[in-house]
């Protein structure tokens, strides 16, 4: 059987782009201290697998290792490269139904238990299989899209694991290192026997480099330096054993706040700060951490309004926008305009592709010739705060103000962003226009998941309803599509056919901005909307 | 109690003349109180500086806020992105501009559309429900007024902020849902002012002899009754609205209220929240409107507490 | 003494019976499902359905008032959706974090509100007396949000006095002089409105038993100044003052809301507001059931204490 090492191949690949074997501050960086982050928001529970949000996977992914991940030490790379994980190297065979993965010996989770395939095969029954009495129907509703193909688990010997697939699914590893609501990491079987899936989330156990030490609730998530974190073995600077000793995850909700305990030097680092303070902190001597990121705001229009069936509308709308404006003037440069569904660090993002420049009167013509002349009063819901949002509601006006400049009608409906989720969830109701949503993945199999019409809600993210069969077949063939090159450009072309529907209205990607104190040094953003703190250290 | 009292005296009949002539001209009276508490308004102004100064200035604001269109230099809505978070004294913007890059001063005066209305129009409703509960459970207090009363003491068992902060969460945000719950909350306050002065009257001996006349409770409690118990209620109200007109833009402030765009005084300080090092501004200007508001209906109501206390009156 | 509070204890059921009730029937308005919010994106509907089942949110309404209610008294106050941890963990340590902000912040009012008040009644009139009753007016007036915004602007982001959010700093040793330092400027906010209504309080009342014929007896008879006041007239105006403020403690408990959201303050306000927004009914239940009653029951107290103060009322 001929196999192809991905593994290999990754290696290979990122060794041609170079990264540094030892970062240029590694001689002097030291060890050592606390470092306290300050998040936009209280995490959910610490349940790695059926946690929400990239704010709880920003805190998991510090004690909980996947089979294989992503690289976030470096930041010159368009995609963040997919690494060994727990897996020391993976095989997929040439029909593309069986993936084999060598497992790492000798890793041992926080609670001193030892890491094998069982450990595997039972991590993933929790999430897949509903016979299993681990399995955890929130786990596998956020795992669902990882493991829809996976026909059977065969345990080869303690150290290897194989996952044989019904079918091809050729973003299958990108989906295995994917985070937020849906993290295919490992816990210890262990512990779970301890608490159970009610309490495992608030007594997580991994085998990542930081272990967890205690929680209060609104308060604080306290993490400490794993000693025997298998990667503290390694001489490869994208396994080293972290810097600091501690991490303290401070949810403070108001932006405000977050940038004045900065100041007063309470916290290191600063999650989401108002756009507003960047250029005056960065003045004040505070170091700004931002850049490309898969990140996308955007808002799904709802195809089955009478309205906006009209192509003509969705048009105007996409046309409406003064997106270039939103994100130089009232996101201050912390955001870049989003003309299309896929986001930078995505390999599917062509940055040239930008069907619909800001143009009102373009826009105030389709209007005009549409089947809806007077388009009468439009609601769009929209979160008033939450993962990934910036800042909704000045988002949000900017935008309604927009569109009423064009002759729409605009009104805003805000909730609260769990709430808000719940709606979502349900899709566009018959009385609503728009809703708002921050998303986005490196894996461009993130079309799917707004725009097949298999995934409409309620059970599916196609919120809006769309429908498209020429969407869908594309959709169908890049599933399957094993080569990397080919199945990234059959994702963009749905990203064409989306737009030309106009089924969706992007608004921004944001370079998701982190501000840090002065003496917080090595921090790495990598295109990604989590980051790896392992090359952070503190010089006081 | 009450009921005691109504039995002896329709065991005196004898007496029924003289006490028809009591009750006539105790409803006379109570008729011309009534005129006269609106005039007690004014006497109360004249002289009273504060509640006079307190009176002129609400009534400039009610002026500004329906002759918004003319007076405000700029649409609300109306943005000039590249202005945005400019302090005091930016030309052609007094009072600056906000995160959007909206004239301030605009927004304040087409805030009060919104500020005002959302907690003015529940005290009304508030009041004339109240009326109705407390004259009921005043005047019958077995059975119908006990029960009024022991199902408003449960609501009396919370904070009102909680109460309304609940009410209005769970409704979902929204003028209305605000609305409402200022009116729940505000209830069982009034009707415990309407109930007390209520059962005060009914106790009085031109009641009882009203009673003995045959009159029917209904032109009891709007002819003599009522008006003995507006004045307290009037005061009650007068002195609520500034509290209210704090609370309800609280709501929005916590995001429970009217939604954005809308300019809202609270809504307009929370906008300012999130750059309040960078620009104070933004938040204190809709802040220092609502103070004022707040203390011109409070010192307009003590003014005519005063007025209407017959011990300070002299 | 006893007799009377015992009958009053005995009124207060009633009330709580009532009060659990409407939190029960009032939280069935909430909109959105707890089952799809239980199991997330992808959830089908007989994965739902199964939910509500094992919730018992498919049975009659009474039954499930009752198994709630009975629950709730054993102590199990139930699991938050949003959060997955009982209630009860969430409900009592954030509780006890009002109560020390509510605490500080009656003390404060009292502290000053009675020194003030009396003095502004003695020297009538006088410069101390304007200057309290202008700081008075203008403090029962001012929107404590906007207050705490002030205060914050001010104090923690310009001069940087005090911290702006949270009670403990997370590089302090959390011991009490750092607990102090994070709750002045949360505590002076939720002060302001009480002060103002105990000061006016204070002062009127005083000078209603000053302007009484016995006062002026004991004063003509020589009695020294300080001993006519604090011994007599203040004995006579307090039943008053103790009603107002136990009425304050209890506006408290509600008026730290707003504090709390602003400085990060973790209390039981703010949890429930956060509850409230994410329609967490078990949260909101619970906060909701935990702050009635120990509402209920401080007015309780007010009132006894009040009826102690004054044997007259007591009769009643």
């Amino acid at each position: 059987m001929r196999a192809r090492n991905i593994g290999m191949y990754a290696l290979l690949l990122a060794t041609a782009i170079g990264w540094p074997a030892t970062s240029p501050q590694a001689e002097e960086a030291k060890r050592g201290g606390t470092l306290v982050v300050a998040m936009d928001a209280e995490a959910d529970f610490l349940d790695n697998q059926a946690a929400g949000g990239w704010i709880t996977w920003r805190v998991n992914r510090n004690m909980f290792d996947t089979l294989l991940m992503e690289d976030l030490t470096v930041s010159d790379v368009d995609v963040p490269q997919i690494i060994p994980g727990l897996a020391e190297r993976w095989e997929v065979s040439e029909d593309g139904l069986e993936y084999t993965f060598f497992l790492r010996k000798g890793v041992k989770f926080h609670d001193g238990t030892e890491f094998t395939a069982e450990t595997v095969e039972w991590n993933i029954r929790r999430m897949w299989d509903e016979s299993a009495p681990q399995y955890s129907a929130k786990a596998a509703s956020c795992t669902g899209f990882s493991w829809q193909a996976l026909k059977e688990i065969e345990i080869v010997d303690t150290y290897t694991i194989k996952l044989i697939q019904e079918r091809p699914f050729g973003e299958f590893i990108g989906k295995l290192v994917d985070g937020g609501c849906g993290n295919t990491s490992l816990m210890s079987p262990a512990n779970w026997e301890k608490w159970g899936n009610d309490e495992v989330g608030e007594h997580p156990v991994g085998t990542g480099p930081f272990k967890f030490v205690e929680r209060v609730r609104g308060e604080k998530i306290v993490l400490e330096r794993f000693e025997d974190y298998w990667g503290n073995k390694l001489e490869d600077p994208r396994y080293k054993a972290p810097y600091v000793d501690r991490i303290i995850f401070r949810p403070m909700t108001d932006p405000a706040t977050r940038v004045a305990a900065l100041q007063a030097g309470e916290v290191d680092v600063v999650w989401s700060p108002p756009p507003d303070s960047l250029k005056p902190m960065k003045a004040a001597g505070f170091k700004v951490a931002s850049g490309p990121t898969p990140h996308i705001i955007y808002m799904t229009l709802n195809m089955r309004e009478k309205c906006l069936e009209d192509v003509n509308i969705r048009q105007a709308i996409n046309y409406a926008i003064d997106r270039a404006g939103m994100a130089k003037t009232l996101l201050q440069g912390a955001a870049r305009p989003a003309y299309g569904m896929i986001a930078p660090g995505s390999p599917s993002f062509d940055p040239e592709f930008v069907p619909y420049p800001y143009d009102p009167a373009k826009a105030k013509q389709l209007i005009a010739s549409s089947t809806c002349p007077e388009p009468p009063e439009m609601n769009l819901l929209v979160p008033t705060g939450g993962s990934g949002n910036m800042v909704p509601l000045p988002i949000a006006e900017w935008m309604q103000r927009n569109l009423n400049e064009a002759g729409f009608n605009v009104k805003l409906e805000t909730y609260e962003w769990q709430t808000y989720l719940s709606f979502w969830w349900k899709g566009i109701q018959e009385d609503q226009h728009a809703y708002w949503m921050s998303w986005g993945m490196t894996t461009p199999f993130w079309m799917e998941v707004f725009a097949h019409s298999k995934w409409q809600a309620p059970g599916g993210s196609n919120v809006g309803w769309y429908d498209s069969n020429q969407a869908d077949a594309l959709l169908d063939q890049a599933l399957l599509e094993m080569d990397d090159a080919k199945r990234h450009e059959l994702y963009a072309k749905v990203n064409e056919i989306v737009m030309s529907d106009a089924s969706q209205v992007p608004l921004v990607h944001s370079d998701t901005p982190v501000l840090l104190g002065p003496n917080v040094e090595g921090y790495v953003h990598a295109p990604q909307n989590w980051m790896d703190f392992r090359t952070v250290w503190l010089n006081n | 109690m009450a009921e005691t009292t109504v039995t002896a005296s329709q065991s005196e009949p004898s007496n029924g003349l003289v006490r028809r002539r009591e009750w006539e001209a105790r409803e006379a009276q109570a008729v011309r109180q009534a005129e006269s508490s609106l005039r007690l308004f004014w006497i109360a102004l004249q002289r009273d500086k504060l509640a006079m100064a307190s009176a002129l200035f609400l009534t400039v604001v009610v002026i500004m806020t329906i002759f918004a269109p003319v007076v405000a230099p700029y649409d609300p809505y109306e943005a000039d992105p590249a202005l945005r978070l400019q302090g005091f004294g930016t030309e052609g913007h007094i009072l600056g501009l906000d995160g959007q890059g909206r004239d301030i001063l605009s927004r304040l005066i087409y805030g009060a559309r919104v500020s005002l209305p959302i907690a003015l129009a529940p005290v009304i409703v508030a009041t004339a429900i109240s009326l109705l509960l407390g004259l009921i459970a005043g005047f019958y207090r077995r059975g119908i007024g006990e029960f009024i009363m022991r199902v408003l003491d449960v609501f009396y068992a919370f904070p009102t902020v909680m109460l309304a902060i609940a009410i209005a969460g769970i409704l979902g945000p929204g003028m209305p849902n605000v609305m409402l719950s200022i009116i729940v909350v505000l209830i069982p306050f009034i009707t415990r002012v309407v109930y007390t002065a209520t059962m005060t009257i009914a106790e009085e001996e031109f009641i009882q002899a009203a009673r003995a006349c045959g009159a029917s409770d209904l032109r009891i409690i709007l002819h003599d009754v009522l008006p003995n118990v507006l004045s307290p209620v009037i005061v009650y109200g007068t002195t609520t609205m500034g509290l209210q007109t704090v609370f309800a833009a609280g709501l929005s402030f916590l995001g429970l209220g009217v939604q954005p765009p809308i300019a809202d005084w609270g809504i307009m300080t929370a906008e300012g929240r999130s750059v309040l090092g960078i620009a104070p501004h933004v938040s204190a200007v809709p802040g220092v409107m609502l103070l004022l508001v707040a203390l011109a209906f409070n010192l307009l109501g003590d003014g005519l507490r005063d007025a209407l206390d017959p011990r300070l009156r002299q | 003494m006893g007799k009377y509070a015992l009958n009053r204890l005995i009124a207060v059921l009633p009330i709580l019976f009532g009060v659990s009730i409407v939190i029960f029937l009032f939280l069935q308005l909430v909109p959105g499902d707890v089952a799809a919010t239980l199991l997330g994106p992808r959830a089908t509907a007989e994965k739902v359905a199964a939910i509500r089942a094992e919730l018992g949110l498919d049975r009659p309404i009474h039954e499930q008032y009752w198994s709630w209610l009975t629950s709730m008294l054993q102590g199990d106050m139930g699991r938050s959706i949003a959060l997955q941890v009982p209630v009860a963990d969430l409900v009592l340590p954030k509780f006890l974090n009002t109560l020390i902000l509510a605490g500080a912040s009656l003390l404060i009012a009292i502290a000053i509100g009675l020194p003030l008040g009396i003095l502004s009644a003695v020297r009538q009139y006088s410069f101390v007396d304007r200057i309290s009753t202008v700081f008075a007016v203008i403090g029962a007036a001012a929107p404590t949000f906007w207050l705490a915004l002030v205060l914050m602007y001010i104090f923690a982001l310009e001069l940087r006095w005090f911290p702006t959010s949270g009670m403990t700093s997370i590089r302090g040793d959390g011991g009490p002089l750092d607990l102090l330092h994070h709750l002045v400027l949360p505590a002076v906010a939720t002060a302001a409105i009480p002060l103002a209504v105990i000061t006016r309080l204070v002062r009127s009342s005083m000078l209603e038993v000053i302007r009484r014929d016995y006062i002026t007896a004991l004063r003509a008879k020589g009695m020294p100044q300080a001993n006519v006041i604090y011994k007599h007239a203040l004995r006579n105006a307090l039943p008053p003052i103790v009603s107002i403020t136990g009425l304050q403690a209890g506006f408290l408990l509600g008026g730290t809301l707003f504090t709390e959201v602003i400085f990060s303050w973790p209390g039981i306000g703010l949890q429930l507001y956060n509850a409230i927004l994410a329609r967490d009914v078990p949260v909101v239940q619970g906060a909701m059931l935990f702050i009635a009653f120990f509402f209920v029951l401080l007015n309780l107290l007010a009132d006894i204490i009040v009826a102690y103060l004054n044997p007259k009322l007591r009769a009643h």
